[in-house]
């Protein structure tokens, strides 16, 4: 049930059964012990008298996969991937050890949506590595808030591509923070 | 008291004082008002089922150089933070970092003590590898990159936790400054 203006009580009147079931139980399931569900959650507001509960999460893949490819990809293991309600927003930070078979070609890391909204892995929001010796292990991260998402169940998913070579990645995480 | 899942009310029945006292004082006292303390700046979140507590972000900065020759995980001085989390808590962790060798990499990573024990990992570290090593003991910032990592942490005991940047290299002196960790209790 929705959260209701609490009444004002008038003198003399009766509190009737129903008056306390909108006004007290029905309000108090929607504040934040009325709605949380397990530990580690937080709480936003969707909406005028209303708020939603949401769940930071991180997905990982250890494994080292490579790619040559010039534009956004996955790698063999796709992601990894975090499918969480969303709002229209979230803070999404990402993580990848990354090398390159040549010391002059790019490798890049950036993070796409898809589900109740669709938006492509973009350089605007990449994490970059270049112009180390081939073979080196670097392991950097970027954030990102993605902004105009479509309210639901969105799934961010990290991406993979090289300027020039073969890139390699391992040790990939991701974290969204939904609201 | 603990949340009581609200009570429904019938048509002609007695209100009486002990269901004021469970479902609208106690419950009352569970919501994030009654919760507030009088601390500003914390945030909520949830502990359990039906159950919020408030929680307060933590961080640390350090400016100088610090060195190691270390190849396995050794604390950097001061880099650490210690405060209350329930079971989770997103952790980041940024540094500058140099290797006197040509090539030779510089890590650091973070472990956990206190109500938790878990080591600093390679999992979620921040490495630099494959640059020109530093000459120059008089310039701070000599062939260093600064760049930084997120770990959302979900192993944690409920309690007192200190999160502590560590640093080793593959080989020859890594230099490590402008080390920053901040730390979001969930």
């Amino acid at each position: 049930m929705a959260w209701t203006a609490p009444m004002t009580a008038v003198s003399g009147e009766i509190w009737t059964s129903a008056q306390f079931n909108v006004h007290v139980r029905d309000n108090l399931l929607e504040t934040m012990p009325g709605k949380a569900t397990a530990a580690g959650r937080m709480y936003v507001t969707n909406g005028l008298n209303s708020i939603a509960e949401r769940v930071p999460t991180e997905a990982t893949v250890a494994t080292s996969q490579s790619t040559g490819s010039t534009s956004y990809t996955d790698l063999t293991t796709v992601g990894p991937s975090v499918s969480v309600s969303t709002g229209t927003s979230a803070i999404v930070w990402f993580q990848s050890q990354m090398e390159s078979s040549s010391s002059t070609a790019e490798t890049s890391v950036s993070v796409a949506v898809s589900g109740a909204t669709t938006v492509s892995a973009n350089d605007d929001w990449r994490v970059l590595q270049s112009g180390c010796a081939s073979s080196s292990t670097n392991r950097l991260g970027g954030v990102h808030r993605f902004t105009g998402l479509t309210p639901g169940t969105n799934t961010f998913t990290m991406k993979y591509r090289v300027s020039a070579g073969t890139g390699t990645f391992e040790k990939r995480s991701i974290i969204v923070m939904p609201f | 008291m603990a949340w009581t899942s609200p009570m429904t009310a019938t048509t002609n029945a007695t209100f009486t004082a002990t269901e004021w006292n469970t479902h609208i004082r106690d419950n009352l006292n569970e919501t994030e008002i009654a919760k507030a303390t009088g601390t500003v700046h914390n945030y909520f979140v949830s502990t359990g089922a039906n159950a919020i507590t408030t929680r307060k972000s933590a961080s640390h900065y350090e400016h100088g150089i610090q060195t190691t020759t270390s190849t396995s995980y050794t604390d950097l001085s001061g880099a650490s933070v210690t405060l209350t989390t329930g079971t989770r808590a997103i952790v980041w962790i940024s540094a500058g970092i140099a290797n006197s060798v040509t090539n030779a990499a510089g890590m650091v990573s973070f472990r956990v003590s206190g109500a938790t024990t878990i080591s600093s990992s390679d999992d979620w570290m921040i490495a630099v590898d494959g640059n020109n090593g530093w000459s120059n003991p008089n310039e701070p910032y000599d062939e260093h990159n600064r760049r930084g990592v997120a770990k959302l942490v979900t192993t944690l005991n409920a309690g007192s936790n200190t999160f502590t940047m560590q640093a080793k290299v593959g080989s020859g002196t890594g230099r490590f400054n402008n080390f920053d960790i901040v730390v979001l209790p969930l």
